[in-house]
């Protein structure tokens, strides 16, 4: 026949071709899920990244921040310890 | 692999050996039994499978990208080639199909490893006594839901089933079943 393949696997039975089966669907729909979580991850990061600059390129949002910042450091302080003494162990 | 000489009734014997040990034909493990290294591959929609000799040996491929049913029975018509024309594979090595069915031999020898196949995959005996057990007959009306049971039994395709059932002698109406 005139069909030649370069890639061949040797199976001893019916249920390596099912397990295969099985595992190159498995394999299929990961590569998409970790494409999929990858692309939100550029675009998350993309946007909390012009967020950041687009605040610190504005000389008055800045300023409000550092003063909200500076005005209720002790309060922020005691909020991240709360936080983070409330993360569950493991 | 050294392949063993078999001819239609050893390798129907093979057959139901593996049938009576495991509850159905494992086509991979008769080649195997037989001598018979099987590969698989995706080979396209349009190939099927291939048995070759070459280095002293027997060798099956088979599309992976098809159902099982499909599979099976590309597996069983390559055994049928091997049993029936084994001089020839010794011969050329491959079984030249690039004309198929332009030449009357090709075409015979084609269909003779269908009927061989079906043999393999839905040995007689067992059929006549699956259709006993469903209190069925020759003249029987079969249900759609019999065949697909049976199809699923042998593990073919329902065509499959219908075929084999009308070779043996069944009578499975065209106007109901084409």
């Amino acid at each position: 026949m005139e069909h030649k393949t370069p890639h061949k696997r040797r199976v001893t039975s019916e249920d390596d071709l099912k397990a295969w089966a099985a595992e190159d669907d498995y394999q299929r729909k990961k590569l998409v899920m970790d494409c999929l979580t990858w692309a939100a991850v550029v675009v998350i990061a993309g946007a909390a990244a012009l967020l950041v600059y687009e605040i610190w390129t504005n000389a008055m949002i800045r300023t409000t921040l550092v003063n909200t910042i500076v005005n209720n450091i002790v309060g922020i302080i005691i909020a991240v310890f709360a936080i983070l003494g409330l993360r569950p162990r493991s | 692999m050294e392949a063993l000489v078999v001819n239609k009734d050893e390798i129907l014997g093979l057959a139901e050996d593996l049938r009576e040990a495991t509850g159905y034909i494992d086509v991979i493990k008769l080649a195997n039994e037989v001598g018979i290294d099987v590969y698989a591959t995706s080979g396209g929609p349009e190939f099927n499978a291939e048995i070759s000799y070459e280095n002293n040996g027997f060798s099956i491929l088979v599309n992976e990208d098809h159902v099982e049913t499909r599979r099976r029975f590309s597996i069983a018509h390559e055994l049928g080639h091997y049993v029936l024309d084994r001089d020839l594979l010794l011969k050329h090595g491959t079984l030249d199909r690039s004309n198929v069915y332009q030449d009357t031999d090709e075409k015979k020898r084609e269909q003779q490893a269908d009927t061989l196949a079906a043999e393999i995959l839905m040995p007689a005996a067992a059929v006549k006594s699956f259709v006993a057990d469903k209190g069925l007959g020759k003249q029987s009306r079969f249900e759609s839901e019999t065949l697909a049971d049976m199809a699923d039994c042998f593990r073919v395709s329902r065509p499959m089933a219908i075929t084999r059932l009308r070779k043996l002698g069944f009578t499975i109406p065209y106007i109901e079943f084409a």
